[in-house]
């Protein structure tokens, strides 16, 4: 999206405001007729655009008449977007977005390159969420008692009920996920000082409650500390997948880059100890595998060490050694939800004198602050039946609670139980009010989720059905009638002289607030006491048994997103899975145990079974089982449907089923949630199911028996290390044949010549921009069964390839999108011309044309081209409204492929053209790009030589793959560095 | 010595003379059909039932009702396609250019053959219709004229070019057909009891009346016809291989697919010449024309193209070998031990053990076992065409696009459909039309090689 055509909007209603055109003033069409200097055309003009018009104009009124305007609103254009800044809270964390809005609804989220917590990148999670606004499952009415109501009967009700609790002196309880909003925080104070005995407890759907408590023990408040990858050279992460979903990974992804930088004296170096592959593992410069038991007791060690004292573990031997080198500029930070372990990471960083240096305490982070412990008196009170009234509000805790159905029954035990989701799932099912929340693009919401950083969320559509927000409700039924807007405004008006300390007005803090998407504030620091010793004793023995690891996908979070059937057929980066989740097993565990990829087994914990097919993961820790938790929800049983209906189709899911298992009732609820380390047995039960991975094929090594002598490994990724880099620019890269061509000038380029290349040293492999290509290209869903037969429909895919072997396992990833070769072979095969190439350097599809031969497929050597093998239903109405209008939607029998987003390309151009400037680099953003966090994929003129990707193409690490097929490519890849000794490490690529 | 003569074997046996082949051929088309005929219509016409329903059924839903997927992009489609084109060189080669070498053994066997050609033509040129993703479009493969530009077609696709191959292919063959057999449809006419089929074969025989000028036209028309055709079985199979050989997918790009192509379609269509006449001469008694002298001079073609394709087989793996190409030697590879190493172990014992049990002079002339091995070779051609499509596609140069291929009831139904259609068209054939060219056998009736014995 080009920056000089942005056009932000403070919100539909100031521009509403700004034009004198409420609903009410509409004038009516021979009203219109009588106005002098009216004419046909502009009548046709605005009778046109009067549906558009009418949605951005009015919040309030419902639709009675579509009138057109007399005079257009400025800037509401049928076929330009509008964008506004918001924040999207669909992960945890919370990404600053711009929403590109088209005729009045949102249809793509792009990461806010302003704001400096996630500086543009946006996850897959928040990309995809766009398509839940649009879900026609949403529950758009109030409930009650499982009957459609309205809000004046269920306030009365509610109210009425809240009273008597009060009076009677039992609880009410409101327990949301984390809350950083500060007016709904003051909302909540408000409810409180009305209704007395409130309590708000906070629960995360995966809990960071031990690092909080730890900090409590160690500087006397709860802290999450605020992580700085960008300042540590040295980082060892136990268990923490920060690139992939550990507390805000696309922020760490973008502060880890910058650390990165391979043109500079020195990049950081990343260590990551853990039992399953993460992302963060696949990326580690250096992974060392060990069971949960195994990593407590090496950080014992490593304590130990650093303090000066004995300790065995070699590993911890050597990095205590490093860590020491870099006192002030490492990191150590982890994952495991361990009081006593989080105990040892304070002590560790403190001796290392890492605090306030890459990790802030003093202006943590806000995005958790879940306790634990308060999670077990909430249960506890709700058992003992003190609670009157229990309001549940973006969490679902009887499908996160380890024992969620007791929870369940134990809410028989309150006498009111309220949800605010839009969507039933297991809690909802136990309310008998559902008061429907909003969703955030319909929603006004603020958020501090780090000390000093106000987020700002504003809607961009009005709002589906009568959805109010946690704050409307409160508010509500404490008697103010306020709107949603107000009710934010207004607070922060009240305490504006207070928390912003600048010269500006209050309307002006506001304008620019809304504007920019985020402001900063003051920011009252913490009193922190000094570092306060624990004590911390680890039970080091080992345990002989397997132990279960479970993790949140970077998709699903924890069941969070499993009604997105983006987000459920967005293969997984590691296991390349879709639509289900597995157990997975260390090649050599699953050969200790007779099992077979696909092996149904039951994982057993006591009482607790869950059915799990068996996936095997090159890399694992032996003796360990992984497992995803966020699958096995209520609602998956929808996708029964989904997918193309033929003679041959099998069911996503079989009527009734959910996708995947939950294995949440496996989560160790001690004085901690923990989700590693719990000993389990298998039992086998005959049973195969079918995993529909999108790559079946891991490696770049041939397979044994049909290996050729010639090319062992396939040489498509290029890897070398930073030494080797440092002192030889194309280290690592293969010298390809010099290719002679015979029509150098046939084919030249005179104006643009576009291009791309993705540097996989940046690359972590998260696919966030995936879900961005499919966002922006209407990519149809296709389902299990067609994915299983290896019939995606992804445009662009992340090849990931393993090297090495047993525990010690390289991962690389490779994102292939359409090469837009200059001597594509896919051109010359296709007898109707409908893959020709532009001047401009782009392999063009013409839908329109195509007849469906697949001959240019069955040419594509690197196999990105996608067939319509059905027609993909777009039955759901309100689903359709998500589809981008400058993309043809496919018909059956039509060959697509990545297009290198060849609208937005126009558009700009269009645009530059104009405003008769030129077209700048870096003007034109495709979906991918725009999508990557860690900026890997670049776009632009290779003809322009001062651009981003001209630079690249010059750099020693770029390289094309397959370029001795004389195809010549544009897209081009970036060797791949490790900051390692090249002895150190597995399977290191073609020197 | 004068009086030693060298006698050839007659060609016809049986001692026939004009009267007896008229009243032979003719009788087919006469009598009642046998049970047999029956029976083998009903299965073809169940087949092409089958075919039709499966068809129906995948043009109205998507091709998403085959096996295929993202790596491959062809399989039963093509596979059948290069197939059946394939069995048409053989009825091509028997009517043109065993007409150019004056091979007059050709005359029993030409007329089915030519039929069987067509037929074979018909179903193959169904494929490239219906395994295109919108094949109501198909029209837009060929270049008509236009005010959408003119918008004309890829001239440099391989595809193209098989619509000009596949369509001259058909036309000229049913051009040499037909005009071959208007002697013969005069004689049914002339025969002809009922008004209708009077009528009928007056129309097709075109006033035909037996003179010398008509016989003589017919010659030199039939001998151009001949000239014309006689390319075609080289270069449409040529142009066939092009699919294949003009791609950059390791496995098919390779230029001896050419003469490897043609010499297999020879091959296999020999072989179905074969497995027809075999039967026909059973079934219908025709023994005495198509008599293992035929049938071991078929044989024989299919130890020669046999041969060509055991070599073109080892030449690609040289090649591979020799190339130090790390793709295309994990295609060979692949193919021999990879998991479609079955379906290529199929193809190599069909295609090279077969024809080496026909050095045999006992077994070229045991009809049984010609008949048995025949069936083999077009198992073993069928193999060859599933293992050069699928197991290039399957596996080529990413890995992480590699993937398996298994067909769907829907293209297994095609693929019995096709042969359905085959057989439903050759057995009307046999029934309506005269399958041996009467008017050719005459003319050989008397042959003697070197002596002329006028005797009967």
């Amino acid at each position: 999206m080009s920056e000089f055509k942005k056009k932000y909007y403070i919100s539909h209603e100031e521009k509403a405001c700004e034009t004198n055109c409420t609903c009410s003033d509409l004038p009516s069409v021979e009203d219109a007729k009588l106005t002098a200097g009216f004419t046909r055309r502009s009548f046709l003009k605005t009778s046109g655009f009067s549906f558009a018009a009418f949605m951005v104009a009015c919040s309030k009124t419902p639709v009675q008449k579509a009138i057109p305007f007399l005079i257009q609103p400025e800037e509401v254009l049928p076929g330009k977007a509008i964008w506004y800044a918001s924040t999207s809270f669909a992960c945890d964390a919370g990404c600053a977005v711009h929403v590109k809005n088209r005729d009045g609804r949102p249809i793509k989220l792009e990461g806010n390159p302003n704001h400096p917590m996630t500086q543009g990148g946006l996850c897959a999670q928040c990309q995809a969420s766009l398509i839940e606004l649009y879900d026609s499952k949403r529950i758009l009415v109030p409930q009650l008692n499982g009957n459609k109501s309205d809000w004046k009967t269920v306030d009365k009700t509610v109210v009425k009920h809240l009273r008597k609790v009060r009076d009677a002196g039992k609880e009410i309880i409101i327990l949301t996920g984390t809350v950083n909003s500060p007016s709904l925080l003051h909302t909540i104070k408000k409810f409180k000082k009305k209704f007395k005995t409130v309590s708000h407890v906070h629960i995360d759907d995966y809990s960071y409650s031990a690092i909080l408590d730890a900090h409590e023990k160690n500087y006397g408040q709860r802290i999450l500390p605020k992580y700085r990858f960008d300042k540590a050279d040295f980082i060892v992460s136990i268990d923490a997948d920060f690139l992939g979903s550990w507390v805000s990974p696309i922020q760490f992804t973008k502060d880890f880059q910058k650390n990165r930088k391979l043109d500079s004296k020195q990049i950081s170096k990343l260590i990551q100890v853990e039992s399953r592959m993460s992302i963060t593992g696949a990326k580690a410069d250096e992974r060392i595998a060990m069971t949960p038991t195994e990593m407590k007791s090496f950080m014992s060690d490593l304590d130990a060490i650093i303090q000066g004292e004995m300790g065995t573990n070699p590993h911890a031997k050597k990095l205590a050694k490093m860590l020491k080198h870099h006192r002030g500029n490492s990191l150590v930070i982890s994952g495991i939800n361990d009081i006593k372990i989080q105990l040892i990471v304070n002590r560790i960083n403190q001796n290392l004198g890492n605090v306030g240096r890459t990790l802030d305490i003093k202006k943590p982070s806000r995005l958790f602050a879940g306790s634990d412990s308060s999670i077990h008196s909430l249960i506890a009170k709700i058992e003992s039946g003190m609670v009157g009234a229990l309001m549940i509000s973006g969490t679902n805790p009887v499908y996160i609670l380890p024992k969620g159905e007791q929870f369940a029954s134990s809410m028989g035990k309150v006498d009111l139980c309220i949800s605010f989701s839009d969507m039933q799932n297991e809690t909802t099912a136990n309310c008998n009010v559902i008061a429907p929340g909003l969703h955030d693009l319909e929603s006004w919401n603020d958020a501090e989720q780090t000390t000093g950083i106000l987020s700002m969320t504003q809607p961009v559509i009005r709002p589906f059905g009568e959805n109010r927000s946690l704050r409307q409700s409160l508010s509500t039924w404490m008697g103010l009638k306020k709107d949603e807007r107000d009710l934010v405004r207004n607070y922060w008006k009240k305490v504006f002289t207070s928390r912003v300390k600048s010269g500006k007005t209050f309307t002006r803090f506001w304008n620019e607030l809304v504007h920019d998407g985020f402001s900063t504030i003051s920011s009252k620091r913490k009193l922190l006491t000094r570092f306060k010793d624990q004590q911390v004793k680890i039970d080091t023995r080992q345990k002989n048994e397997l132990e279960l690891v479970l993790f949140q996908s970077s998709q699903m979070g924890h069941g969070r997103h499993a009604e997105n059937p983006w987000l459920q057929e967005l293969p997984d980066p590691i296991t390349k899975l879709t639509w289900d989740n597995v157990a997975s097993f260390s090649p050599k565990t699953a050969g200790a145990y007779h099992l077979e990829k696909g092996d149904l087994i039951e994982i057993i914990s006591g009482k607790i079974k869950i059915k799990l097919p068996v996936f095997i993961q090159p890399g694992q820790k032996n003796n360990t089982v992984a497992a995803a938790l966020g699958y096995g929800r209520k609602g998956t049983e929808r996708f029964h449907e989904i997918g193309p209906n033929w003679l041959e189709k099998k069911d996503t899911v079989k009527k009734g089923e959910t996708v995947g298992s939950s294995v949440s009732s496996m989560i160790l609820f001690d004085e901690n949630f923990q989700y590693g380390g719990l000993p389990v047995t298998i039992e086998k039960t005959g049973k195969t199911w079918d995993l529909a991975l999108t790559q079946t094929y891991n490696t770049l090594t041939n397979p044994e028996k049909t290996s050729p002598a010639s090319m062992p490994v396939r040489p498509f990724i290029q890897e070398t290390t930073f030494n080797k880099i440092q002192k030889n620019p194309t280290a690592g890269s293969h010298h390809g044949h010099p290719i002679t061509t015979l029509w150098e000038d046939d084919h030249t380029y005179e104006g643009h010549h576009w291009g791309m290349a993705v540097d996989l040293s940046s690359c972590t492999g998260c696919s966030s921009c995936i879900v961005g290509c499919q966002v922006e290209n209407n990519v149809p869903v296709v389902g299990k069964d067609e994915v299983l037969r290896k019939r995606d429909m992804a445009w662009l895919r992340m090849d990931r390839y393993y090297s090495g072997d047993g525990e010690n396992v390289d991962v690389s990833f490779q994102a292939m999108m359409c090469q837009h070769c200059d001597n594509a072979p896919c051109e010359p095969v296709c007898p109707v011309l409908a893959t020709v190439h532009s001047s401009e350097g782009l392999n063009q599809q013409i839908y329109n044309r195509c007849v469906g031969t697949r001959f240019c497929a069955n040419n594509c050597p690197y196999k990105v081209r996608r067939f319509n093998w059905f027609d993909y239903a777009h039955d759901d109405v309100m689903e359709n409204m998500v589809l981008n209008p400058d993309v043809t939607v496919r018909s059956r029998g039509v060959m697509e492929k990545c297009s290198m987003c060849v609208q937005r390309i126009q558009e700009a151009k269009f645009e530059a053209k104009r405003l008769r400037v030129p077209l700048k680099d870096g003007d034109i953003k495709l979906a991918c790009e725009q999508s990557c966090p860690a900026d890997a994929i670049a776009f632009g003129d290779l003809n322009d030589p001062e651009s981003r990707i001209s630079k690249m193409t010059q750099s020693g690490r770029h390289y094309k793959v397959l370029e001795e097929l004389n195809v010549e490519p544009t897209v081009g890849y970036l060797t791949n560095v490790r900051n390692r000794d090249a002895d150190e490490g597995k399977g290191e690529h073609h020197g | 010595m004068a009086n030693q003569i060298s006698v050839r074997e007659p060609q016809i046996h049986g001692n026939k003379n004009h009267a007896d082949v008229t009243q032979d051929v003719c009788n087919i088309m006469d009598r009642k059909p046998t049970w047999l005929w029956w029976l083998g219509f009903g299965l073809a016409l169940s087949a092409l039932a089958l075919g039709l329903v499966s068809v129906s059924y995948q043009i109205a839903t998507g091709i998403g009702t085959w096996g295929l997927n993202k790596t491959v992009g062809w399989a039963f489609d093509i596979t059948n396609f290069v197939f059946w084109v394939g069995i048409g060189h053989a009825g091509t080669l028997i009517s043109a250019i065993l007409f150019l070498f004056r091979q007059k053994w050709r005359t029993s066997i030409n007329r089915s053959a030519e039929a069987m050609t067509i037929f074979a033509v018909i179903c193959a040129g169904l494929f490239p219709i219906i395994h295109m993703g919108r094949p109501w479009l198909a029209y837009w493969m060929f270049p008509y004229p236009n005010f959408r530009g003119p918008l004309w077609i890829n001239f440099r696709s391989p595809l193209a070019w098989d619509v000009f191959a596949i369509g001259t292919y058909l036309i000229i063959s049913a051009t040499f057909w037909y005009f071959g057999m208007i002697p013969d449809l005069a004689t049914v006419r002339d025969r002809a009891k009922s008004k209708l089929k009077k009528f009928f074969f007056g129309v097709l025989s075109l006033g035909w009346n037996g003179s010398f000028r008509v016989w003589h036209r017919y010659e030199t028309v039939y001998a151009l016809l001949a000239g014309l055709a006689a390319p075609l079985v080289v270069s449409v199979h040529t142009v066939v291989s092009f699919d294949f050989a003009t791609s950059a997918i390791p496995g098919w790009h390779t230029t001896t697919f050419p003469p490897y192509f043609v010499a297999g379609a020879v091959f296999s269509g020999f072989a179905m010449v074969l497995t027809l006449m075999i039967i026909a001469r059973k079934t219908l008694q025709l023994e005495d024309y198509i008599t293992l002298n035929h049938i071991e001079n078929m044989t024989k073609v299919i130890i020669l193209t046999g041969g060509i394709v055991t070599l073109s087989y080892a030449t690609e793996f040289f090649m591979a070998w020799y190339s130090g190409n790390g793709y295309e030697q994990f295609v060979f590879l692949n193919r021999a031990l990879g998991p479609f190493a079955w379906a290529y172990w199929i193809m190599v014992g069909c295609n090279l053990i077969t024809p080496q049990f026909f050095w045999f002079r006992s077994i070229r002339r045991n009809v049984v076992l010609v008949f048995i091995l025949s069936i083999f070779v077009n198992i073993g051609m069928w193999f060859e065409r599933f293992v050069i499509i699928v197991t290039s596609l399957h596996r080529d140069f990413l890995p992480s696009s590699w993937s398996m291929y298994t067909p769907t009831w829907v293209e297994i139904g095609t693929l019995i459909g096709s042969f359905g259609l085959f057989f439903t068209l050759f057995l009307l054939f046999i029934r309506t039309m005269p399958m041996i060219s009467m008017g050719e056998v005459k003319s050989v009736l008397h042959y003697r090689g070197n002596g002329d014995n006028q005797n009967g």
